[in-house]
């Protein structure tokens, strides 16, 4: 891998006429002095008319007010989160945060005082976190399961979604000294309905649902009002190959995986050791942030 | 004044020594002739307004990296970019076919895990150096690798061996 993807990429050179070019524009701005005024100002360039025309194009739609409006207010895509707590954020076309609910009484009890409406999903996911943190929702001895579902159809904005999710957990768990263990999940937007049908949350009943493909016996009432990882537990126990239940997620082609922080962990590990012990999607590492 | 114009030609001269890593990621990430034009030169205006000196080559280099991924996924994250894709590349055909396999592979990736295989496998930074790079956890990087080579060797349906992937 190493060489050939090596030997591939060597292939790829800077054109001459693009130095020149780019060489031609520093000196042009060297010359002219206008570094300060540049400095003050993003940088923006259109190089072909097709981009000129996209971006008028796009003006002109913001221009048109009401619809972007809409737009602004319209969620699009949902983000819940479960430990029994069970909240879902919805998240506008630009990816803010424009709705929050609690689907129990918890949930509530961890989104009173704080403001997610209008936040990133990293921030929000981080606030929540911390919220359930403050409110002892996670236990000291890291056995807490937060689930982590986002609800959406499409796959890129699922694999964004889930990647600033996980950013801002992680940043929480850290800030707040705690460990826990996160599932990530993406379940369709018609599941979402059904789960709102029923009063819960669709990563709760997503979970219910494997629960119930492993033992008929399990209701749904059962369960309804029980913590994700009694949910867990009992999948577990009803099948007794854990792999299972994991196997059968890859068979779906799920971005899902089971996430450890640890704080206890050496980071001396080295990342093949990490990569290897992850193979069975259980990553376990320590979270410790550099900066440059 | 004279210290600004030697500044001045220190910038000419990493766009000479630099040039091909920064195209090298634009490819990684771009399609488009243009964006990649806009991005090389974006990369090398933002180092002229840079007014620091780095601390060493090293320095000099994971700066450029880390502002050349930051570019390209601004551009990507931009509106007219996630509902219009306007792909002016072909896939730019290698003369060994598996080579060509193999980078189409890892071009279909998802953009978080294109930049961690870039980093590890072409520039051959370890995780922690990545983590510096590109200001994220150790912990998030350590995914998006394991969760890229699952991807890579899913896409190369098998033949991953022959890739020792």
């Amino acid at each position: 891998m190493n060489t050939r993807f090596k030997s591939a990429l060597n292939q790829i050179k800077a054109e001459e006429p693009l130095v020149s070019k780019t060489e031609a524009y520093l000196r042009d701005a060297i010359k002219k002095n206008q570094l300060k005024v540049i400095s003050d100002i993003k940088i923006i360039k259109f190089n072909s008319a097709r981009k000129l025309i996209t971006a008028i194009c796009t003006v002109v739609l913001m221009i048109g007010g009401s619809t972007g409006i809409y737009a602004y207010y319209t969620p699009v895509s949902y983000l819940s989160f479960d430990i029994n707590p069970s909240v879902e954020l919805g998240i506008n076309t630009f990816g803010k945060i424009v709705s929050a609910e609690g689907y129990n009484s918890d949930g509530q009890t961890v989104l009173n005082g704080i403001k997610i409406k209008g936040e990133s999903v990293a921030e929000a996911s981080k606030k929540l976190v911390s919220s359930f943190v403050d409110n002892g929702f996670i236990a000291a001895d890291g056995s807490t399961v937060i689930s982590v579902t986002t609800e959406s159809d499409d796959e890129d904005e699922v694999a964004d979604l889930q990647a600033e999710a996980e950013a801002g957990v992680n940043e929480a768990l850290n800030e707040g000294r705690m460990k826990a263990v996160i599932i990530i999940e993406n379940i369709s937007l018609s599941m979402r309905e059904e789960a709102k049908a029923l009063g819960i949350t669709a990563g709760k009943l997503n979970l219910i649902k494997k629960l119930q493909a492993v033992d008929s016996s399990a209701y749904f009432e059962q369960y309804k009002n029980a913590s994700i990882k009694d949910i867990l537990q009992d999948i577990d126990e009803k099948d007794d190959q854990i792999g299972v239940y994991q196997d059968e997620e890859t068979e779906k082609d799920k971005d899902d995986r089971v996430l450890q922080n640890s704080e206890d962990e050496a980071v001396e590990n080295s990342e093949d050791e990490a990569v290897e012990n992850s193979d069975d999607g259980i990553v376990e590492i320590i979270n410790e942030s550099g900066s440059m | 004044m004279a210290a600004q114009i030697d500044l001045n030609q220190k910038v000419l001269e990493i766009l000479e020594k630099h040039s091909d890593m920064v195209r090298r990621i634009c490819f990684v990430f771009l399609r488009n002739k243009s964006d990649v034009e806009d991005i090389f030169q974006n990369v090398f205006m933002k180092l002229l307004l840079r007014k620091t000196s780095f601390e060493n080559d090293e320095h000099e280099k994971a700066w450029l990296i880390r502002v050349a991924i930051n570019e390209c996924q601004d551009l990507l994250k931009s509106f007219w970019q996630k509902n219009i894709n306007i792909a002016d590349y072909v896939d730019e055909p290698f003369k060994d076919k598996d080579e060509n396999e193999l980078l189409q592979v890892v071009l279909s990736l998802p953009q978080k895990y294109k930049e961690v295989i870039y980093l590890y496998y072409y520039e051959g930074y370890t995780v922690p150096q990545m983590s510096k790079i590109l200001k994220r956890s150790e912990n998030t990087l350590y995914s998006h690798l394991h969760r890229a080579k699952k991807l890579i060797r899913k896409k190369l349906e098998g033949k991953e061996d022959e890739y020792s992937f």
